[in-house]
C-alpha cells in the first residue's frame, strides 16, 4: 500500500457492468514525506468517503478488487483508508 | 519477500473493514546491506514490530491473507518477521561446482575421510545363444 492525495474525480456514464456505482477518483501517489512521486492514477473508492484533497492509502493489483463489495470487478487500484496521521516513530530514522 | 525498516505508523479511522484493529507500519525498503533501496510500503503488522526495526515484508496477496487469517481482505503487504541479521556471501555452498568458487571466497579442502570402498563390478550376464 502507498500514500496518495485525492486530486480529482472521474465521471464515466458508460462503463463495465461491474463498475456501476463505483466512485472513481484521481489520485497522486506520494512518497513518505508526502511529496508527489510518479504519475497520477484513477482509483476506485472502497471507503465511499474519500474526497478531493484528502490523504489516503491505496492498494494495487488484485487486492484492489478484493476491497470492493463484489470482488470480481475490473479494478486495479482502490483507496482502502483515509489517513488521519502519519507518525514517525521515535528511534526510527527520519 | 523484501527487507524493510519500520519508520512510522499510519493512523486511520475511516478504512475498509478488513483494516479494523490492525496496525499499519510505514516501512522503507532496504537492500540486503541495510541501505535504503528507494521506495516504501505501508504494511499490516503481524509480529509486533517496532520503531527502527529491520523487518521481513511479504508482498503477495494470497500469502498475506493466509498469514492474517483474513480471507477476502484487500491486503497485500504484511510484516512477517523481525530480522536479526542478514549474512551476505554465505551462499558459496550452493555454487555450481563446474563454475568454481566466486572470487574472494576461500574454499577449505575437505578433510581426508576413510578410504573409498571399491565395489567389484557384478559379473556380466551371459548372452543366450
Amino acid at each position: 500500500m502507498q500514500l496518495a492525495r485525492v486530486v480529482g474525480t472521474v465521471v464515466a456514464s458508460v462503463k463495465s457492468p461491474g463498475l456501476q456505482g463505483v466512485k472513481l477518483l484521481v489520485i497522486q501517489p506520494l512518497d513518505r514525506h508526502l511529496r508527489p512521486v510518479g504519475g497520477q492514477l484513477v482509483a476506485a473508492d472502497a471507503v465511499h468517503m474519500a474526497g478531493p484533497g484528502e490523504l489516503v492509502y491505496f492498494v494495487a493489483a488484485r487486492e484492489a478488487a478484493q476491497a470492493m463489495p463484489d470482488p470480481f470487478v475490473p479494478v486495479d487500484h482502490a483507496i482502502v483508508g483515509i489517513v488521519d496521521a502519519v507518525s514517525p516513530l521515535a528511534g526510527a530514522e527520519p | 519477500m523484501k527487507l524493510g525498516r519500520v519508520v512510522g505508523t499510519v493512523v486511520s479511522t475511516i478504512n475498509a473493514p478488513a483494516f479494523d484493529g490492525r496496525t499499519l507500519l510505514l516501512c522503507d525498503l532496504l537492500d540486503p546491506s541495510g541501505a535504503p533501496a528507494g521506495g516504501y510500503v505501508i504494511a499490516v503488522d503481524s509480529v509486533g514490530a517496532g520503531a527502527g526495526e529491520t523487518v521481513l515484508l511479504l508482498d503477495e496477496g494470497n500469502s498475506a491473507r493466509q498469514v492474517l487469517s483474513a480471507p477476502g481482505a484487500p491486503i497485500r503487504t504484511v510484516v512477517v518477521g523481525i530480522v536479526d541479521a542478514v549474512l551476505e556471501g554465505t551462499l558459496a555452498m550452493v555454487q555450481d561446482a563446474r563454475s568454481g568458487p566466486p572470487p574472494g571466497i576461500v574454499t577449505v579442502p575437505a578433510a581426508a575421510g576413510p578410504a573409498p570402498v571399491t565395489v567389484p563390478a557384478p559379473p556380466r550376464s551371459r548372452r543366450r545363444r
